[in-house]
């Protein structure tokens, strides 16, 4: 097999894992390559999504039959694997090129775990030591592969993930019977604890080696098992806090095992609500959300029409209006239309002058969201007016808010 | 528009001759209502008095670090930003931003409301922008010799601090970085920027072209060029397709260097 056939095939086969981030890692004075703390996009596939890292898979041979995978062993799909060269030879070539920022190296399950990762930590150890390459490495830990080869894989790689693939551990008995809970869990856990070590020592010794510098990430598919948002945005919290992961990928479920029935019959991709999952994510990484503030038991669905931050100011619109004059930083992240760009220009801006509707649209505040919910110098627009349905059709139809006066009212 | 009293003051149209001007206006005190023209602006009718300035680059500099000084590094690099891009109209704003600077230190890029610091802000963005999305747009080829040559056609003048980030990344190798529309280029041997230039400022498209004469893409590079568009292709999930969304981050503008973009 040509060696185009292989990446032809092994890309196809990595194509549905979601990360593609190169950031968070600060990788300086190697032969060739660096890192750069805020990641670099250097192209973007006709599905919109950037690419930055080559991302393949070592392997399509799989021994493991997971309902929802392309790769599982029942499909009769072309198979193949990559030898150490190969892939060393693919990334550096690109990479001088500048088509890439550095290797996303994942695997089917071809023979003992142990086995599949030894050559993945073979990889990134032959680019690191024999090709002198600095640039970014993602490896996608082998569930149930030792400890001892996650930690090799940690010194070499910017960044090294499990997949936790389905959200409770149900889903997973039902849907990839050869996974456990605990063959995810224990290396995650250990990935963790390792970070959390190696940033603690490199405080008192910079010279320490640095374990997975770029931190470690995870994805799980939404909409091919039961769950509700309300799960999902507090399974992701509850990594957050208990793993320190950097960032939960979602990524919506792709029917690619029709005959499966196990699956429910999508036509499409959940990508709404997927979109929406992130949103609800991005609250609790930087907006300082918590997951039972967004949802709750009687109500464990995101709203598909509103953004997760609209849903939970319309909640709350009883502490709204807020004076942005005055209002706490805090406060300002959570008003719809205000990110954490223009809440931090408001919080600089506002010790120079008095700031007025007009100052709020130069700062980059989108008005016809936030005009519902603030004040500037005590003033409103035409706020008294509106109720919270007013406000929720405004804001669902996209009018401003004196559009949606002229409609409350029939003028 | 009233102009009376107004000074003019007439340069060449460089980044380092628009250092000067302002300079200039700010010597000349804040009576002084300058208006400044590039070769081919439109002359006031009411100046009492036409300055022509020369555009000299210790001058420049000497404004630079005076601003420095009196400021910081961060609103010398807002004014360089922009003066890579060179707006229509820009001097009255950087004029301005330059005096409140002055004025009141490096807390004046606080003011966001403020227009002329929301209009330096704003084109130091855009360029800051296109320098960060050339980090990861612009594509080498390898060439016979060994060296890896890229050719681009950025909007604003962007090619040094490219070649600062590139200097960093494929410090081992060595390279060339041409910006095609404005015909400059930044070289990297392995040790120096440009070093072929007796300046140190880049260089002109005829100097490179004497020292790419004879060379040309390497044996590997059809087949690495092909290998990187089929990774490209397939790599695009088929039920996600969005073509506008991919054009959003990547303009058709970009395509021409592009590997991947290349029918």
């Amino acid at each position: 097999m040509t060696l185009e056939q292989k990446l032809s095939i092994l890309t196809d086969a990595a194509k549905y894992d979601a990360s593609c981030a190169s950031s968070g890692s600060n990788r300086q004075g190697a032969k060739i390559g660096n890192t750069s703390t805020s990641g670099i996009c250097h192209s973007w596939s006709s599905d919109g999504r950037c690419v930055s890292l080559l991302k393949i898979l070592l392997s399509n041979v799989c021994l493991y039959d997971c309902a929802y995978c392309i790769n599982r062993r029942s499909n009769d799909i072309p198979r193949t694997t990559f030898t150490v060269a190969e892939v060393v030879a693919l990334t550096m070539d690109f990479y001088r090129r500048n088509c890439i920022e550095g290797l996303f190296l994942s695997s089917a399950v071809y023979g003992f775990p142990d086995r599949v990762m030894e050559h993945m930590v073979a990889i990134a150890r032959t680019l690191r030591r024999e090709e002198g390459f600095g640039g970014y490495i993602h490896l996608k830990a082998i569930p149930g592969a030792s400890l001892e080869l996650m930690r090799q894989a940690g010194l070499h790689a910017d960044r090294v993930s499990v997949n936790i693939e389905l959200p409770s551990e149900e889903s997973l008995t039902r849907l990839a019977p050869e996974k456990t809970r605990s063959s995810i869990l224990a290396p995650m856990a250990f990935i963790a604890r390792s970070i959390h070590e190696s940033r603690a020592e490199r405080k008192l010794d910079r010279r320490a080696p640095a374990f997975a510098p770029g931190g470690h990430s995870t994805q799980l598919i939404v909409g091919a098992s039961p769950e509700s948002d309300l799960q999902i945005v507090r399974l992701g919290e509850a990594l957050y806090r208990k793993y320190e992961i950097s960032r939960v990928y979602f990524s919506a479920f792709i029917p690619v095992n029709l005959y499966d029935s196990r699956l429910p019959p999508l036509e499409m991709p959940p990508l709404l609500r997927e979109h929406r999952l992130y949103q609800a994510d991005w609250l609790l990484r930087n907006y300082g959300f918590q997951a039972n503030e967004l949802l709750s038991e009687s109500e464990p669905r995101l709203d598909a029409a509103l953004d997760p931050k609209a849903m939970w100011a319309l909640r709350n619109y009883h502490q709204f209006p807020i004076e942005v004059n005055t209002a706490d930083y805090e406060w300002l992240l959570r008003v719809p239309g205000i990110g954490v760009t223009s809440a931090r220009r408001i919080a600089g801006a506002r010790r120079f002058q008095s700031l007025s509707f007009d100052d709020l649209k130069k700062l980059g505040v989108v008005l016809k969201r936030a005009a519902f919910f603030v004040t500037c110098g005590g003033h409103h627009l035409d706020l008294h007016r509106h109720t919270v349905e007013s406000i929720r059709r405004a804001l669902t139809s996209g009018m401003t808010p004196n559009h949606a006066e002229q409609l409350t009212f029939g003028f | 528009m009233d102009s009376s009293g107004a000074v003019e003051l007439a340069y060449d149209g460089s980044a380092t001759g628009c250092l000067c001007a302002i300079a200039e206006a700010c010597e000349l005190g804040e009576e002084a209502a300058p208006v400044f023209v590039r070769p081919g602006g439109e002359r006031s009718l009411f100046a009492v008095a036409s300055h022509s300035i020369e555009a000299s680059p210790e001058r420049a500099d000497r404004f630079l670090r005076d601003l420095r000084e009196r400021s910081s590094g961060d609103v010398v690099h807002m004014v360089l930003r922009v003066l890579s891009a060179m707006p229509d109209g820009q001097e009255p704003h950087l004029y301005a931003f330059v005096q409140k600077a002055l004025r009141h230190g490096t807390h004046i890029l606080q003011a966001h409301a403020d227009d002329d610091v929301a209009y330096v802000r704003e084109w130091a963005r855009r360029v800051g922008f296109e320098i960060h999305r050339f980090t990861g747009l612009l594509r080498f080829q390898e060439f016979k010799s060994g060296r890896l040559v890229a050719l681009y056609e950025p909007d604003y003048e962007i090619t040094l601090p490219l070649a600062f980030h590139f200097r960093r990344r494929l410090a081992g190798e060595s390279w060339v970085i041409l910006d095609c529309g404005r015909r400059h280029a930044a070289t990297w041997n392995g040790k120096r920027l440009n070093s072929e230039s007796p300046d140190g400022g880049l260089l002109s498209g005829c100097v490179l072209d004497r020292c790419l004469e004879g060379d040309g893409p390497s044996e590997n590079e059809a087949r690495s060029r092909e290998l990187w568009r089929i990774f490209h292709r397939t790599v695009a999930i088929e039920t996600r397709c969005n073509p506008g969304l991919q054009r959003q981050f990547m303009p058709t503008r970009y395509w021409n260097h592009l590997t991947e973009m290349d029918p």
